[in-house]
């Protein structure tokens, strides 16, 4: 871990001599900007909208909103990187050092969302692969980078504001989590199609339950109804088998890839965020 | 020189199998199934072999055996006929028609007796009038989808103890079946789940014999209803004499043993193949793909059987109930209120839509 810290905190220093801009940003020795790029991908203008766009949300929702761009990471644990950076440098908001953090590197070709405190409960792993698989790996497989930390924070300003009205954006599982109004249940764009299924459920079951039970007293109308075997009339001795044979013919095989955690659906999955024994949570992809 | 195309289907689900020469074998196109050449001609000569087999055989039923009335019996009969439903009706000297049985219509019209054939034997009833009213009321019970005027004012027009003519047939049968069954189970290799369906061709053949086979030989009383109202005790079966007429109308058969051969022969098949079917067991799946049954013909017995008749009309539609005079079991539809039904369907469904709502909007 501070091998990579002293790796990343060197770079930074050597780029800052080479980038006025970024000298800027990297101002405080203790503490990085809230945006800090280090692959130098964002204008002026774009690095000072977005920091302090990341400072508001910092400020309204008592998080801290990082966003951190380089161009290459050491090893291959984009967010062990990540958690480097952020201890290294002391961020996190408040005693439990709340915060969600981006971290992309460019040339390395791997995003990450990590988070801590209230950034677990804002952010759950359907939350995160969400915003990293419908938003930011599309844009970053194009090198889309500036549109990709754009739509970043925007989720994250609708994901807070969604956790502060108690409602985070998660997969709606019944009895997998709890309702809305009880601050479990997730809203936005994802949850409304997993809530399809349950107001299909409720609709249909009914439905089908009341056809069938009519239907059922309809058949207790109908007694005049034709025979269409003997069984009745067979004699005591039965059935006398006199041919019996059972022949393998051949065998057919299907195969199906069994979805894991980091690349299932909606389906088959759990609610909420899992967290490491620290309490942090993070999910990343390559691009 | 003629040219003879054969077209190979797979076994597995009978589609279109071609030769695939990377591997030497035939491929089915839909489901990928590879078989060699060998396992092929093998599977189709069986099918060559079981298809010669597969040939229905009706029984030539023996009909000459039934006797005819005598003079003197003859004498004391009585015949009526139904100028609506054609019905023909016979009954003692002192017993008299006043409506029809089948379409109550209540002129029918005294005619001449003429001999036809003399049953075999009768069934005598066990129940009475009363007995039949008691198991219509019975029969309105619980049936939530009855109109309350039907029941309520419902007046039974007609209610006749009738001997219906009947046809009993005797048969031997050699079966045969050929089913495609399927054995699937499931297994996991890494991160895959394999399900493997093992495919087998599965023969059974047998004797299996049927007596008394029952099909009513009147052509005015609904198939449905005589057959709804089995079973007969035949143990009761008294040898035929006019004297358990008093009191009870006959029919006399329209429908001859020849005709109704036809349908028992179909009873007596379609047993046959379920008895073949029930003794292939342990798949997961058995689909009859061939079958064949070779009935021999035995006894052909014409009976009387009891049946009472009710007969009653609501909102200008006639109802008809037949109770069997032996047993009681009654049975005959219903008109459904549906009114009623809609409201019990959008009820059922309201408050169930209301319980998962709540449930899965409120409490899960």
């Amino acid at each position: 871990m501070k091998k990579i810290a002293f790796t990343l905190l060197a770079t930074l220093m050597l780029l800052s001599l080479l980038s006025p801009g970024l000298l800027a940003n990297t101002s405080s020795a203790d503490r990085l900007d809230l945006v800090t790029d280090v692959a130098g991908v964002l204008s002026q203008g774009q690095w000072e909208e977005l920091n302090q766009w990341a400072e508001d949300l910092t400020e309204e929702y008592k998080i801290d909103v990082i966003v951190l761009v380089v161009e290459e990471i050491e090893g291959d644990d984009p967010e062990e990187y990540a958690w480097g950076i952020f201890d290294y440098y002391g961020m996190g908001y408040g005693t439990d050092k709340s915060t969600v953090m981006l971290m992309l590197a460019t040339v390395s070709r791997k995003v990450s969302i990590v988070a801590q405190g209230i950034g677990n409960d804002a952010f759950t792993d359907y939350g995160k692969d969400t915003i990293l698989d419908d938003f930011l790996v599309p844009q970053l497989r194009n090198n889309n980078w500036v549109a990709a930390v754009y739509a970043f924070m925007e989720k994250a300003e609708e994901y807070l504001a969604l956790n502060a009205a108690g409602k985070p954006v998660d997969i709606w599982i019944p009895g997998g989590n709890e309702g809305p109004g009880t601050g479990g249940t997730g809203s936005g764009g994802p949850v409304q199609e997993d809530k399809t299924l349950a107001t299909i459920a409720t609709i249909a079951i009914p439905i089908a339950v009341a056809l069938i039970l009519c239907q059922a007293w309809v058949g207790q109308m109908k007694t005049a109804v034709k025979q269409r075997a003997a069984n009745l009339y067979i004699t005591a001795a039965g059935l006398q088998l006199t041919e019996q044979t059972d022949t393998f013919s051949h065998r057919t095989e299907t195969r199906r890839t069994i979805p894991t955690s980091s690349n299932s659906s909606s389906s088959g999955r759990s609610g909420g965020t899992t967290t490491s024994s620290s309490g942090r949570s993070g999910s990343s992809r390559s691009f | 020189m003629s040219e003879q195309l054969v077209n190979y289907q797979c076994p597995s689900c009978t589609g279109p199998l071609h030769f695939d020469g990377a591997t030497g074998k035939l491929k089915c196109d839909y489901c990928g199934s590879l078989f060699t050449v060998a396992e092929i001609e093998q599977y189709y000569a069986q099918q060559v072999e079981a298809a010669a087999e597969v040939v229905d055989q009706d029984p030539d039923w023996d009909l000459t055996m039934f006797g005819n009335w005598s003079a003197e019996e003859a004498a004391h009969l009585r015949a009526y006929n139904c100028p609506s439903c054609s019905a023909q009706l016979i009954c003692d000297e002192n017993t008299a028609a006043t409506s029809c049985p089948y379409c109550g219509n209540p002129t029918v019209v005294p005619g001449q007796f003429t001999g036809m054939l003399k049953p075999d034997f009768v069934l005598p009833f066990k129940l009475d009038k009363r007995q039949a009213i008691a198991a219509l009321r019975k029969h309105y019970e619980g049936k939530r989808f009855l109109p309350n005027s039907f029941a309520a004012n419902n007046h039974i027009q007609e209610i006749t103890g009738i001997y219906v003519p009947f046809w009993l047939f005797d048969a031997s049968v050699r079966g045969r079946a050929l089913f495609d069954a399927t054995r699937v189970s499931t297994s996991r290799s890494g991160n895959e789940e394999i399900t493997s369906t093992d495919h087998y061709r599965v023969t059974r053949g047998g004797e299996i014999s049927f007596e008394n086979v029952p099909v009513d030989g009147s052509s005015k009383m609904p198939d449905a209803h005589m057959d709804a109202i089995e079973p007969f005790d035949f143990r009761d079966l008294k040898g035929f004499t006019t004297a358990y007429l008093p009191g009870f109308l006959a029919d006399r058969y329209d429908v001859s043993a020849e005709e109704s051969s036809l349908r028992a022969n179909e009873r007596i098949r379609n047993s046959t193949f379920d008895a073949l079917a029930a003794t292939v067991n342990g798949y997961s799946t058995v689909t009859r793909r061939q079958s064949n049954a070779q009935i021999s013909a035995g006894q052909v017995r014409y009976v009387l059987m009891p049946v009472w008749t009710l007969s009653t009309k609501w909102n200008g539609k006639n109802f008809l109930f037949a109770m069997n005079g032996q047993t009681g079991k009654l049975i005959g539809d219903l008109p459904i209120d549906y009114g009623k039904y809609w409201q019990s369907f959008f009820g059922i469904a309201g408050v169930l839509m209301l319980i998962f709502y709540v449930l899965f909007f409120w409490i899960m």
